[in-house]
């Protein structure tokens, strides 16, 4: 064979071969445009709205003609202290039911307040589910020390950190080199610590590796010969026969030198 | 003295065997069989539930003291008279278990996934499984069965706190056949070509409830294969109706051991992996 067709064919093998490894490189990293995170003010707003005054009409239907995006928007649910003093609020309006008042707030923490949030988290941006952890964490506590409104509380914290795992789960089906990053590790930590398991499965590459250091040959190859497609045979077939060959030419050009 | 040591090694050799031995079971209750239906090959471990004299026992993950879930079966398994022990429901890539689960009144994981199958493994050896589609899972709690619907924040915070309360075994898995319909479609489940494992329980003729561990050594999707081990059920096993039927995992950790009712090991029907890798356990015991 003549030489620089020789050379021709190992320089291809090692292009093709640093094409396959960047290539896989790439599709871990790859990295999505996610939208700008949620307004750092959303659980930080300063300015406080007077629920009394909407209450001070026992006669309206709370459900009904609840403000709720005024409410949202307010510093009412952000700390623990303001809670509290809304909590008071609504179970004297409700003649001091708790239970109703209860059923009454965690609603309106969880899912009206996911539909207020749904537009502003279309995209997804890990910061913006710190914040929202960070804010739910608070609810965890107060069920521990608000004996009347424990329930109300949990729900509200179970709500959310579901909320979060599954967002997460979202997130690394969406972007495959997310689950690499320090926030995501770091939230997904946080999660697992509270006992809410982001259940990430094996990406391809990873249930080969995880397979390979098990050292399932005969697994893999039988894997190899009944789901891969006829293409992705031949093209390893090839690739596999480029590589030997190039090898077989360095061995052969380098035996020959010394023989000189 | 030599022959006094000899028997004082002779008695621990044969008292440590004796620890470690499967103890064998009432082998007209459990049948198990390889069998070829409509031109699929099937092994299946057949269980009638008469008397309640076979029950399951899981275990879903690493217990308190990090013992793991291989090391926490062993202990348990001392003296025990075990039937089969099998993977049982998906691990995720840090080898946790998927979707909501507590094992033995111990929380694990408070994610509810996406999968229709909540599957309660009581204390006392039985097996309920509820489609959370309906909204209507009912566990014994405060000596009473209660309702939850665990889409419901309320609801699945107090069936999580009565789980607890009850020291019952919770985890979450795909539900493919329940009360004789198939659940999962065609297009919206699994279509990689592969092997798979079902666990079900079925009603025959009389009432008799006996549960079911299917391996489906060919491979298929997940509907083609639920389409046809159904019907070897109905048809071919002679069940009035399937209960319910869930997928076992076989993918990173395919573990599956049977006995025979002598108690020794059946070398023909088995998983590829080592029990020791488990992630979780289901096991099937007669006592």
């Amino acid at each position: 064979m003549n030489k620089t067709l020789k050379i021709l064919i190992l320089f291809l093998v090692i292009v093709v071969g640093v094409v396959f490894l960047l290539s896989q490189l790439m599709k871990g990293s790859s990295k999505k445009e996610v939208e700008e995170v949620i307004n750092g003010q959303l659980f930080r707003n300063t300015e406080k709205f007077n629920l009394k005054t909407v209450l001070s009409d026992t006669t309206i239907n709370l459900e009904k003609n609840f403000p709720y995006t005024k409410y949202f928007e307010s510093a009412n649910y952000s700390t623990g202290k303001n809670i509290a003093i809304d909590l008071a609020t609504l179970i004297n309006f409700n003649k001091g039911d708790a239970e109703k008042t209860g059923m009454f707030y965690s609603e309106l923490l969880t899912n009206k307040l996911a539909e207020y949030l749904k537009p502003r988290m279309k995209n997804f941006s890990i910061d913006s589910f710190i914040y929202l952890e960070k804010w739910a964490e608070q609810f965890k506590s107060y069920s521990e020390v608000d004996q009347q409104n424990s329930i109300m509380h949990e729900i509200v914290y179970d709500y959310w950190m579901n909320s979060i795992t599954t967002n997460l789960r979202k997130l690394d089906s969406i972007d495959q080199g997310a689950k690499f990053t320090f926030k995501y590790k770091y939230l997904r930590a946080r999660c697992a610590q509270e006992k809410y398991l982001t259940s990430i499965g094996f990406s391809s590459t990873e249930k080969v590796m995880n397979n390979l250091t098990q050292q399932k040959w005969g697994y893999i190859i039988k894997r190899f010969f009944t789901e891969t497609s006829i293409f992705l045979k031949i093209g390893m077939v090839l690739f596999l026969f480029l590589t030997l060959y190039g090898y077989i030419c360095i061995i052969k050009q380098h035996t020959k030198g010394r023989k000189r | 003295m030599k022959y006094i040591l000899l028997t004082i090694v002779l008695l621990t050799i044969t008292l440590t065997n004796t620890g470690s031995k499967n103890l064998g079971y009432d082998k007209n209750l459990v049948d198990i069989a390889s069998t070829k239906y409509n031109g699929n090959k099937y092994e299946t471990i057949m269980m009638s539930r008469k008397g309640e004299r076979v029950k399951a026992k899981y275990f879903a993950a690493k217990d308190v003291n990090n013992n793991s879930v291989y090391q926490r079966y062993k202990q348990w398994a001392v003296g025990k008279k075990i039937i089969l022990v099998s993977s049982g429901t998906y691990m995720d890539n840090s080898f946790s278990p998927v979707g909501i689960t507590i094992d033995n009144g111990v929380i694990v994981n408070k994610s509810l996934e996406n999968f229709d199958g909540l599957v309660i493994v009581y204390a006392t050896g039985g097996i309920a499984v509820s489609n959370i589609k309906d909204g209507n899972l009912s566990i014994n709690c405060d000596g009473g069965n209660k309702t939850y619907d665990v889409k419901k924040p309320y609801d699945r915070i107090n069936f999580m706190n009565c789980a607890v309360e009850v020291g019952a075994t919770v985890f979450q898995t795909h539900l493919l056949v329940f009360k004789n319909d198939i659940k999962v479609g065609q297009s919206n489940s699994s279509q990689t070509q592969r092997e798979r494992r079902f666990l079900a329980a079925c009603k025959d003729e009389n009432g008799v409830v006996h549960h079911f561990v299917i391996n489906s050594p060919g491979n298929c999707s997940l509907y083609e294969c639920t389409k046809r081990v159904k019907e070897l059920l109905i048809n071919g096993k002679d069940m009035e109706e399937v209960v319910f039927m869930i997928n076992l995992d076989t993918g990173a950790q395919d573990v599956f051991k049977v006995y025979d009712a002598d108690g020794s090991e059946n070398t023909l029907i088995k998983g590829t992996q080592d029990l020791s890798i488990a992630a979780n356990l289901l096991v099937y015991y007669y006592e």
